[in-house]
């Protein structure tokens, strides 16, 4: 995980494409990367499976890692699966970077309010412990940017399904507003949903702000330049004899149910895991899991006719 | 004199966990020890209670997202628990793709858990966040092997991302697996897709026998005495994995690494599902005082917050009424790869994934010759509108079970428990603790502001709290 910033550049300029960087964007780019009081991030968990964490750590590009380029070129403060510190000395170093403000603030999973937000508490801090709502709370005030990472932390997703026995909140729910990008407010957050995330949401997402690009967001506060054509228009399956039953290959999966028409992520040409496949690749319909509308009441999969 | 230590959060672990020591300090050598240990699940998602009313054949997908660790055991066990109430038995191929994303799925886990979730409570790693601050306590590598060490933990972020790779050839993505359903696998098996997994099975091989064996035998060699720490109540169960038969009984199949139940004092016995039971004496959960079956219409995971004596939202699972420990020493020791000279320990628990990587890159390649090239991978999976059942096999982590009660298509009940469960669960309604609670009991903490011993022990179990809870 020894990335170098030129490193985190060289693999920006592989990506830019993918982002839309210019050149000049990427020297600018080089420039906040070799400020060493340059932004902290602090991830947190709430009600998720750290799904996206781990789909994170699967970024496409081979010649450098997404989580080396990240850690590497960005002071990552708080992350309760890779940080080395537990209990009071994780607790700290939070304090620390909220006293001095402006960290980017990522927020994975959903945020329960049941029995006083106690079905999540994060941690204990001077013998009292903080439930996850609360710390969303404070730490918003502070941040820079606050990103709603996944579909739970987005729209509540799977954590709010069904009854939503604990009344799980999306992050913009909790923070009570208005989303947005752009620095200034503590409580505007960007939507980066997805079940898990596609890792590419989230680097993609990152350089810009790094680069304070602004950026358009759709009504759902996703950036439009992510979440942009649907998965239908962009697939090598349409127009294809229509699927009646699974694993038959090369046929269209709307005849199962896929969401493909209603989806806005270019899975069909990012692919996930190092491009060597996606769902429908793998015979299976989409589920839609970009949207607000994933997972409802289901069903998720049509049965065969048989 | 007694003092109680905090460690909340416990980091490096999946979910939310936190763990409190009650300790005596020695008045002579002023050593701390461990008395009690208790360990609180913090966080509950109520996943149980979010399938009700939901059609069958979206438990795999809900499911899955119990843990973005383990989703394919989640997939898969929901998946066997519909087909094996209606004997179902699926294709071969479906099998075989089954067990290769399932199989890629426990490589990914153990690289993580020894390299990334691990590692940092015996060595540091460079002076940057993540990696400080950071633990000061015993650190006994030298440089030149902590260097070492921290390429390997560099590259092993690399191998991780590829075994997902690797599992994705057939799930579609992963984290959570798009493809496996009742009825069998969507993903068609062609010779393509073959080799590329073949390719990449190659070279994590040789990563895993070569490196991460090494990598494991090295801190066995450095902390010798951790094969004495950590030890627990030494019952061990394992529901069975990785079909090698066409069954449509994957408990009764015959498995890779198999079923079964070993006490402490030697005694073996064949897995019997009546005998899994959960308490929820000390979880913040309704419940009666006495422990109740997954798949008995008592069964429930209804919160109840605050309740007296309760501290954790982790239920407590038995077998009859002893705490067991699950996973990969459990599953070694159970299939005999493990000797008697093997006991539970800190380092016992890393040599156990180590052994089960091994014999898994072997026998993955068996599976991959095993396939048939445009062969069936579903049939359509007929099931009636009311029916129970039962799925069961192992995750990364150990032992994971599904029960349900479908009434007109829908479920009415649907109950989980899982290896974390078993292993950091809360005391029982006769106040016998979990077996990392008891594990802990007996550890020496040098500094209580530092308790990396103890973190050395909790991490051993590689727990996963978002499972234990869901």
């Amino acid at each position: 995980m020894k990335i170098s910033r030129r490193d985190f550049l060289k693999y920006c300029s592989l990506f830019a494409a993918a982002v839309g960087l210019s050149s000049l964007q990427l020297e600018r780019l080089g420039s906040v990367l070799a400020n060493p009081n340059g932004p902290s991030i602090i991830w947190l968990n709430g009600a998720s499976c750290s799904g996206c964490s781990v789909s994170f750590l699967n970024t496409l590009n081979q010649t450098t890692d997404a989580a080396g380029v990240l850690v590497e070129s960005i002071n990552l403060i708080f992350h309760p699966e890779f940080m080395a510190a537990a209990g009071d000395l994780a607790v700290k170093a939070i304090r620390t970077t909220f006293e001095k403000g402006d960290y980017i603030l990522i927020v994975e999973g959903g945020i329960p309010t049941a029995y006083a937000g106690k079905s999540c508490m994060l941690w204990t801090e001077n013998g009292q412990e903080v439930t996850c709502v609360d710390a969303v709370k404070e730490l918003a005030t502070r941040a820079l940017q606050v990103i709603a990472l996944g579909s739970c932390a987005a729209f509540g997703g799977v954590s709010a399904a069904g009854t939503n026995p604990l009344a799980v909140k999306s992050v913009s729910a909790i923070l009570g507003s208005s989303s947005g990008s752009g620095s200034g407010s503590g409580t505007k957050s960007i939507s980066l949903p997805g079940c898990p995330i596609h890792p590419d949401m989230l680097v993609a997402t990152l350089v810009k702000i790094l680069n304070q690009e602004s950026f358009e967001l759709d009504s759902f506060a996703r950036p439009k330049f992510l979440y942009d054509k649907t998965i239908h228009s962009l697939c090598a399956l349409r127009g294809k004899p229509m699927a009646n039953t699974y694993g038959i290959a090369e046929t269209c999966l709307m005849g199962l149910g896929c969401r493909g028409p209603k989806t806005r992520f270019a899975c069909p040409t990012r692919l996930w895991n190092e491009g060597v496949n996606w769902c429908v690749g793998a015979g299976s319909p989409c589920l839609g899991c970009v949207e607000e509308s994933f997972p409802g009441k289901g069903p998720l999969l049509r049965r065969p006719s048989v | 004199m007694k003092q109680t230590i905090i460690i909340d959060p416990v980091t490096r672990i999946e979910g939310h966990l936190k763990i409190a020591l009650d300790m005596d300090t020695d008045a002579h050598t002023g050593k701390n020890r461990v008395r009690t240990a208790r360990a609180s699940g913090t966080m509950f998602r109520g996943m149980e209670k979010i399938l009700e009313g939901r059609d069958a054949f979206d438990a795999p997908i809900i499911t899955a997202r119990v843990c973005g660790v383990c989703p394919v055991s989640h997939a898969y066990a929901a998946s066997i628990a519909l087909e094996s109430s209606t004997a179902f038995t699926p294709p071969k191929n479906a099998r075989l793709v089954r067990n290769l994303i399932l199989a890629a799925n426990f490589l990914q886990s153990h690289i993580l858990h020894f390299y990334h979730l691990s590692l940092l409570d015996f060595m540091q790693g460079p002076s940057m966040p993540p990696w400080r601050p950071a633990s000061k306590v015993d650190m006994r590598f030298n440089t030149v092997e902590s260097e070492e060490l921290f390429k390997h933990y560099d590259l092993a972020l690399d191998m991780r991302r590829k075994t997902h790779s690797m599992g994705a050839i057939f799930g579609g993505h992963l984290p959570h697996p798009a493809s496996i359903i009742p009825g069998g696998v969507t993903a068609v098996v062609s010779r393509e897709r073959i080799d590329q997994y073949q390719g990449m099975l190659k070279e994590i091989s040789q990563f895993v026998t070569e490196i991460y064996a090494s990598d494991v035998e090295l801190l066995a060699h450095t902390y010798p005495d951790y094969l004495q720490i950590g030890g627990g109540p030494e019952n061990l169960i394992a529901y069975g994995v990785f079909v090698e038969e066409d069954s449509s009984s994957v408990t009764s199949a015959k498995r890779l690494f198999p079923g079964g139940v070993l006490f402490a004092d030697g005694t073996r016995e064949a897995l019997d599902s009546s005998q899994i039971m959960e308490s929820v004496a000390c979880s913040w959960y309704e419940g009666p005082t006495g422990a109740t079956h997954p798949g008995s219409s008592k069964a429930s995971t209804t919160a109840l917050y605050p309740k007296s004596g309760a501290y954790s939202w982790t239920k407590s699972p038995r077998y009859k009424t002893f705490a067991m420990e699950a996973g990969a020493f459990a599953r070694m020791k159970i299939a005999g790869l493990f000797g008697s000279e093997k006991r539970a320990s800190v380092i016992t628990r890393h040599q156990a994934r180590v052994l089960e990587a091994k014999e898994l890159v072997r026998a993955m390649g068996r599976w991959l010759e095993q396939l048939e090239v445009g062969g069936a991978v579903y049939e359509a999976l007929k099931l009636p509108a009311s029916v129970s059942g039962f799925g069961a096999l192992e995750a990364p982590r150990g032992a994971l079970g599904h029960w349900f009660t479908l009434v007109d298509g829908k479920f009415t009940s649907y109950q989980i428990i899982t290896p974390t469960c078993i292993n950091a669960s809360p005391a029982d309604e006769k106040g016998l603790p979990g077996a990392m609670e008891a594990a802990l009991a007996g550890t020496v903490i040098t500094d209580s502001s530092d308790a990396v011993e103890a973190l050395r022990v909790v991490h051993s179990f590689d727990p996963c709290l978002a499972c234990a809870v869901h």
